[in-house]
């Protein structure tokens, strides 16, 4: 089975909280063996084979987070149609995050607006029991196109992270800021976290900041460190060593 | 003298064809065409195509078996082969036209498409002239099937007239006024489309193919306008929009502006409430073609807001001056906290890009009272002005 599966391995991203300083968990993103894009990767899977290798990815991840020392929560990818063609889609995560000991808790699953929106009551309803193991979930590329907004009557995540093109010269666009703001206002009314995600500029990372967003990821704070845990780059606040999970 | 004959057919594209595949296209026939004495006309609209090949008659006869090869096209159906007394196209290899509804309508300028030929005022008076004409009339269009076209009338139908009326006889439209409950108002009516008996759209259509969609939905726009005309309503109206192709647009809106002139009603009472989901195609594209039509008055609804792909990017792709929220975050919303929190947040972003929102389809009282302490203030749905006026409009609506 295995053998037409592409080698792959993972980079690890910070999402960082600027209010406490910290760490608060690592996006796992896949790479070739030698550190190929996610693209490449995702190439030279078979279409047959896509959902299988989507599982795949994330019980090798786990081993892998634990062994750099993520202490922290980690974030990683599920296509959401991978629960209805694998019956262990979630539940294999599970288990292997309770073999080697790391806490299930401290998982968090990332699904993209646009893959749930066709069937978010389904979706919500399948997901729902793994939260009694502690597992989290988040809504990736938030505001992308597809609406996030019906989806989140349906389905309420953990987290959403606003999508990047919503984030990109948000300083200067009062459309994208007049949207953050709304989904801002919903979310907290939800008690859902909001993660801006693909920040570059300090003055992106200014305009969310003041607008009372504490979780940030990007290249602006931190690249994704291929097979390592980067340390990234805290505004506003000494570096604070100490939280990294490797000193 | 040398026998001629001309070859009249009719086909559909296979696939639908960009700028540059027409040109590679005619640039091939012209080429061809040169060495074989074939000259003619070639007129597309909209996945239809028309084309008179005129030459001697194994010349013709070769190329279009080869046509009816060709993979570009389907539906080939030969409208006419007969012998000819002379060329009517003598000096065009192969003249063109990509043309929509509208420059159809203006046909008798020919000239305009043949860049230095000769005006279609000049061509004699045969066979190949009365074909083109009824080909403006709409006849002749491969690609539409399973509907018989109307007859053209006596006299010069526009091309309006005739898209209308090719679907007029099966639809007709209900106006659902949409009521500002502050100013305890009908700000606008809402055109739905209905059966001549009341019945629901999917019920008086046969499934239409995607190029009669656009047709039939801009044809549904004009006989819209001119009902909310001839019942002489003074409010807003708005019309959906339920065009599939983008590229489209630019034909659609033109009807409407030809429509609107012709009923005198003001661009700036009409808004377009676009349903993002039928539209196949870029959205950036579609907000380029919408841009060149701000400047007239109209106006952009963007409806089932927060369903399908209306959702938060097309507040800044489109830049609507209204929205209508989606039913689901509508219904029962007085005790949904989940879909309060999204109104409120999208009532937010709205306030914040000077956005109006209707809240469509209020089915109770609670659900209408809850919006009103949110700040919105237009409605629309079969109960709302009953609750909104107390009864005492009702009657008055249309």
């Amino acid at each position: 089975m295995n053998l037409v599966l592409p080698k792959f391995s993972f980079a690890f991203q910070p999402i960082i909280n600027v209010e406490a300083g910290k760490i608060e968990s690592f996006e796992a993103l896949v790479r070739g063996a030698n550190g190929e894009s996610a693209g490449q990767v995702f190439q030279q899977v078979p279409e047959a084979k896509k959902y299988y290798f989507d599982e795949l990815l994330r019980t090798e991840a786990i081993p892998l987070a634990m062994k750099l020392g993520v202490t922290c929560h980690l974030n990683l990818n599920l296509l959401p149609r991978c629960i209805e063609v694998s019956k262990t889609a979630i539940s294999s995560t599970i288990e292997i995050a309770e073999k080697i000991g790391f806490p299930t808790e401290h998982i968090i699953l990332e699904v993209t607006e646009s893959e749930i929106i066709n069937d978010a009551e389904r979706f919500s309803h399948a997901v729902n029991h793994y939260r009694n193991f502690g597992i989290n979930f988040a809504i990736d590329d938030f505001g992308a196109g597809f609406s996030g907004l019906n989806l989140l009557a349906e389905f309420q995540p953990d987290s959403i992270k606003i999508d990047m093109y919503l984030v990109r010269n948000i300083d200067s666009d009062g459309p994208r800021q007049a949207i953050v703001r709304g989904i801002i206002r919903t979310c907290q009314d939800l008690g859902i976290d909001i993660i801006a995600e693909g920040i570059e500029t300090d003055d992106e990372y200014q305009w969310l900041f003041d607008e009372g967003i504490e979780l940030f990821q990007g290249y602006f704070f931190a690249k994704p460190g291929f097979e390592h845990l980067p340390s990234p780059f805290f505004p506003n606040h000494s570096v604070s060593l100490g939280f990294h999970p490797n000193t | 003298m040398s026998s001629l004959i001309h070859l009249i057919y009719s086909s559909a594209a296979a696939h639908s064809l960009q700028d540059e595949d027409l040109v590679r296209l005619l640039e091939q026939s012209r080429k061809n065409n040169e060495q074989t004495g074939i000259t003619g006309m070639l007129l597309y609209e909209n996945g239809s195509f028309f084309q008179i090949l005129e030459g001697p008659p194994e010349a013709v006869e070769a190329l279009y078996q080869r046509i009816s090869r060709d993979e570009r096209h389907t539906k080939a159906v030969t409208i006419i082969r007969e012998p000819i007394a002379r060329r009517t196209f003598g000096e065009w290899t192969m003249g063109f036209a990509n043309l929509g509804s509208h420059e159809l309508d203006a046909i008798v300028g020919l000239n305009d498409f043949f860049a230095g030929g000769s005006s279609f005022t000049q061509l004699s008076s045969g066979r190949a002239k009365k074909l083109l004409t009824a080909f403006r009339k709409g006849r002749w269009r491969s690609k539409v099937k399973n509907r018989t076209l109307v007859q053209p009338q006596d006299g010069e139908p526009t091309a309006l007239e005739q898209l209308e009326s090719s679907y007029d006889s099966r639809v007709s439209f209900a106006f659902q006024p949409i009521i500002d409950a502050a100013e305890k108002k009908i700000i606008a009516h809402e055109a739905i489309i209905r059966g001549h008996k009341n019945e629901a759209l999917s019920t008086i259509l046969p499934i239409l193919c995607e190029q009669e969609w656009s047709r039939f939905d801009t044809s549904c726009r004009i006989t819209a306008i001119r009902k909310a005309a001839h019942l002489g309503l003074r409010a807003e109206l708005h019309l959906n929009f339920m065009a599939r192709q983008v590229d489209d647009a630019h034909i659609a809106i033109q009807a409407i502006l030809e429509a609107a002139e012709h009923n005198s009603i003001n661009l700036n009472r009409i808004v377009l409430e676009i349903d993002q989901d039928q539209l196949v195609g870029d959205s950036q594209r579609f907000a380029q073609i919408l841009e060149a039509y701000r400047g007239t008055g109209l106006r952009i609804s963007i409806g089932h807001f927060g369903a399908g792909r209306a959702g938060l990017k097309l507040l800044e792709t489109l830049r609507p001056e209204m929205i209508s929220l989606n039913t689901q975050l509508v219904r029962d919303v007085d005790v949904n906290g989940a879909r309060q929190a999204i109104v409120r947040g999208a009532v937010q972003t709205c306030d914040d890009l000077g956005i109006d929102i209707i809240a469509k389809d209020i089915q109770s009282d609670e659900e209408y009272q809850w919006f009103v302490d949110e700040g919105v203030s237009f409605f629309q749905g079969d109960l709302v002005e009953s609750i909104a006026f107390e009864k005492s409009l009702n009657s008055h609506c249309l």
